[in-house]
């Protein structure tokens, strides 16, 4: 098993975009001549949006002992956030960058080291068992800066190593032609726990390629599967995705592999294109806390990772435990176990919200919604079910509801925001004064229909 | 602002399908930033126009960089976009 990170083969490719490719050789030897900028600073921002760039980052940020902050979105809002929450603390991006009155290191001034050997030797001299934080992710959908968790060296090399062997359990190579070599595309952001953990930290560790180029919109992500014959594709991606892609008579029957995660895939959209692609599709099952800790084929039932053991608790909640976590997890998830021995999800603690795989706390979002000033009272819903946009009631003596749209966007991630506000006298509360969520959408539902009834005679 | 006839089709569609409940297609002016601001769409809807457009118009977007943030800045820029790859398409 790797004990260090980037151990793959020096010429081997790691990134590909278009026509360009980059080596592992080529990444040790750009993080090296990043982490020479990175003496002046204690932590680093990884800002970077292009996925080997931020890759580079993350792998220089580790070389100099330094942690990474990963923010959960882009915006002026979140960088606020962490100037005031953290001390030395630089931003590191791949472009332009307004003033953010932090210091920002732009990787377009780092020279390219020459002589790649020296590089590569200093990454597999990094200890890599090792305590020491590389990463610190937020999870909350607010922009305040709560809930850091920190990932160690040794835990994001663990689960790199757990995640690697999933890959290949999935690709199963032993069924491939012999031409060709696997390329994963994938369709999240490298700076989620999902992305960093298959986009980035895999790739160091397993001989697979992954594309770095455009591949959100899904003819991108076709262009991005290249030829038939000389790749075989692994798409990683999300249920929100697929739908979009679907939608969009995306060409399924070129991919080799679909890997889904951040919220359920309904069963009957995994079994059409687990019939359509050559390989199998494949769902994780993780949270940010403990990385990604299950896995099943469409059809399947979920099955911890070896690593894992778990344990059900008095409260009826999973808790699971590994050499490489610092404490135990508690899922937030309820399941039940199937009669071949795995298990399915069945439900959600309540407070624990997802809009298009996107996770949030919905007391936290409620409180930002009620800090605004022209909010007497206030909370957010989800008419549409789970992974939809979310609704918000709201009492309030304003006309115009947009104002209040404005405010809330400076203190949570635009996902959401609601897209329906609907004005009541007052919530109902009960004596403690707690709102029952299901009284709460039966008074959104009625009052979106009076409303929709009153426009009708309105609009032209 | 007068809309064309391509911005007034894209202003329904954006209402639509994104499910914008509280926007008449006659808000959406055809300056007005769709993403930073103004009606503060995401990327989340930047997929769903995507997917509209392909739908309606047989037209694929594709991120070129610095191109496509300049075709999504507004409902002029995307409807502009929109009648010049029907007209060399």
């Amino acid at each position: 098993m790797p004990d260090h990170w980037l151990n793959r083969q020096a010429e081997s490719p790691v990134f590909v975009a278009g026509e360009v490719c980059a080596t592992a050789s080529a990444l040790a030897s750009r993080a090296g001549s990043i982490a020479a900028q990175l003496g002046g600073t204690a932590r680093v921002v990884n800002y970077c949006e292009d996925r080997y760039a931020f890759t580079a980052v993350f792998l220089a940020a580790l070389l100099k002992g330094i942690p990474c902050y990963l923010l959960p979105g882009r915006g002026d809002a979140y960088l606020q956030s962490i100037r005031a929450a953290v001390p030395d603390i630089s931003v590191v991006t791949d472009s332009e960058l307004d003033d953010v009155g932090l210091p920002v290191i732009n990787i377009a001034d780092c020279e390219t080291i020459r002589g790649a050997d020296d590089s590569i030797v200093s990454i597999e001299a990094m200890q890599a068992d090792s305590d020491r934080i590389a990463a610190v992710v937020f999870t909350s959908g607010t922009t305040g800066v709560s809930k850091p968790l920190n990932k160690s060296v040794a835990a994001l090399l663990q689960g790199a190593r757990i995640n690697a062997g999933i890959l290949e359990t999935f690709i199963n190579r032993a069924q491939l032609p012999d031409s060709g070599h696997v390329r994963v595309i994938p369709t999240v952001p490298p700076w989620h726990m999902y992305g960093l953990e298959w986009s980035v930290l895999v790739p160091c560790l397993s001989d697979i390629e992954v594309y770095s180029g455009a591949s959100f919109f899904p003819e991108d992500v076709a262009a991005a599967m290249g030829e038939p014959g000389e790749i075989h594709p692994c798409l990683l991606t999300t249920p929100h995705h697929l739908r979009a892609m679907v939608a969009a008579a995306f060409p399924f029957e070129r991919a080799h592999t679909i890997i889904s995660a951040t919220a359920p895939l309904d069963p009957d959209l995994a079994a059409a294109l687990d019939a359509r692609v050559s390989g199998g599709v494949f769902e994780i099952y993780g949270c940010s806390e403990a990385g990604s800790v299950a896995a099943r084929r469409a059809g399947g039932s979920f099955r911890f990772f070896d690593d894992f053991d778990w344990r059900i608790n008095n409260n009826g909640e999973v808790v699971l435990t590994a050499g490489h976590l610092s404490e135990p997890v508690v899922l937030s998830d309820t399941i039940k176990i199937e009669p071949d021995g795995g298990f399915s999800i069945v439900g959600r603690q309540q407070d624990l919200i997802k809009v298009a795989g996107k996770r949030a706390s919905l007391a936290e979002l409620n409180l930002a919604l009620q800090s605004v000033a022209s909010v007497q009272d206030g909370m957010l819903l989800q008419p549409g079910g789970d992974d939809q946009r979310l609704a918000a009631l709201v009492v309030t003596s304003v006309d115009d509801v947009a104002a209040i749209i404005e405010d809330l966007r400076a203190r949570v991630d635009p996902t959401f925001l609601p897209r329906r506000i609907c004005k009541v006298a007052k919530l109902p509360r009960n004596d403690t004064g707690k709102v029952s969520y299901a009284e709460a959408l039966r008074l959104f539902e009625s009052e979106s229909a009076a409303a929709a009834v009153k426009d009708g005679g309105a609009t032209s | 602002m007068e809309k064309t006839a391509t911005e007034q089709q894209l202003a329904e569609m954006l209402v639509d399908v994104l499910n914008l409940e509280d926007v008449t297609p006659g808000d959406i002016e055809p300056e007005d930033n769709l993403f930073e601001g103004g009606l503060g769409l995401d990327s989340i809807d930047a997929l769903e126009i995507a997917v509209a457009v392909s739908q309606n118009y047989d037209i694929h977007l594709k991120a070129e960089d610095e191109e496509t943030r300049s075709v999504f800045r507004s409902l002029r820029s995307l409807a502009a976009f929109i009648d010049e790859q029907k007209a060399s398409g």
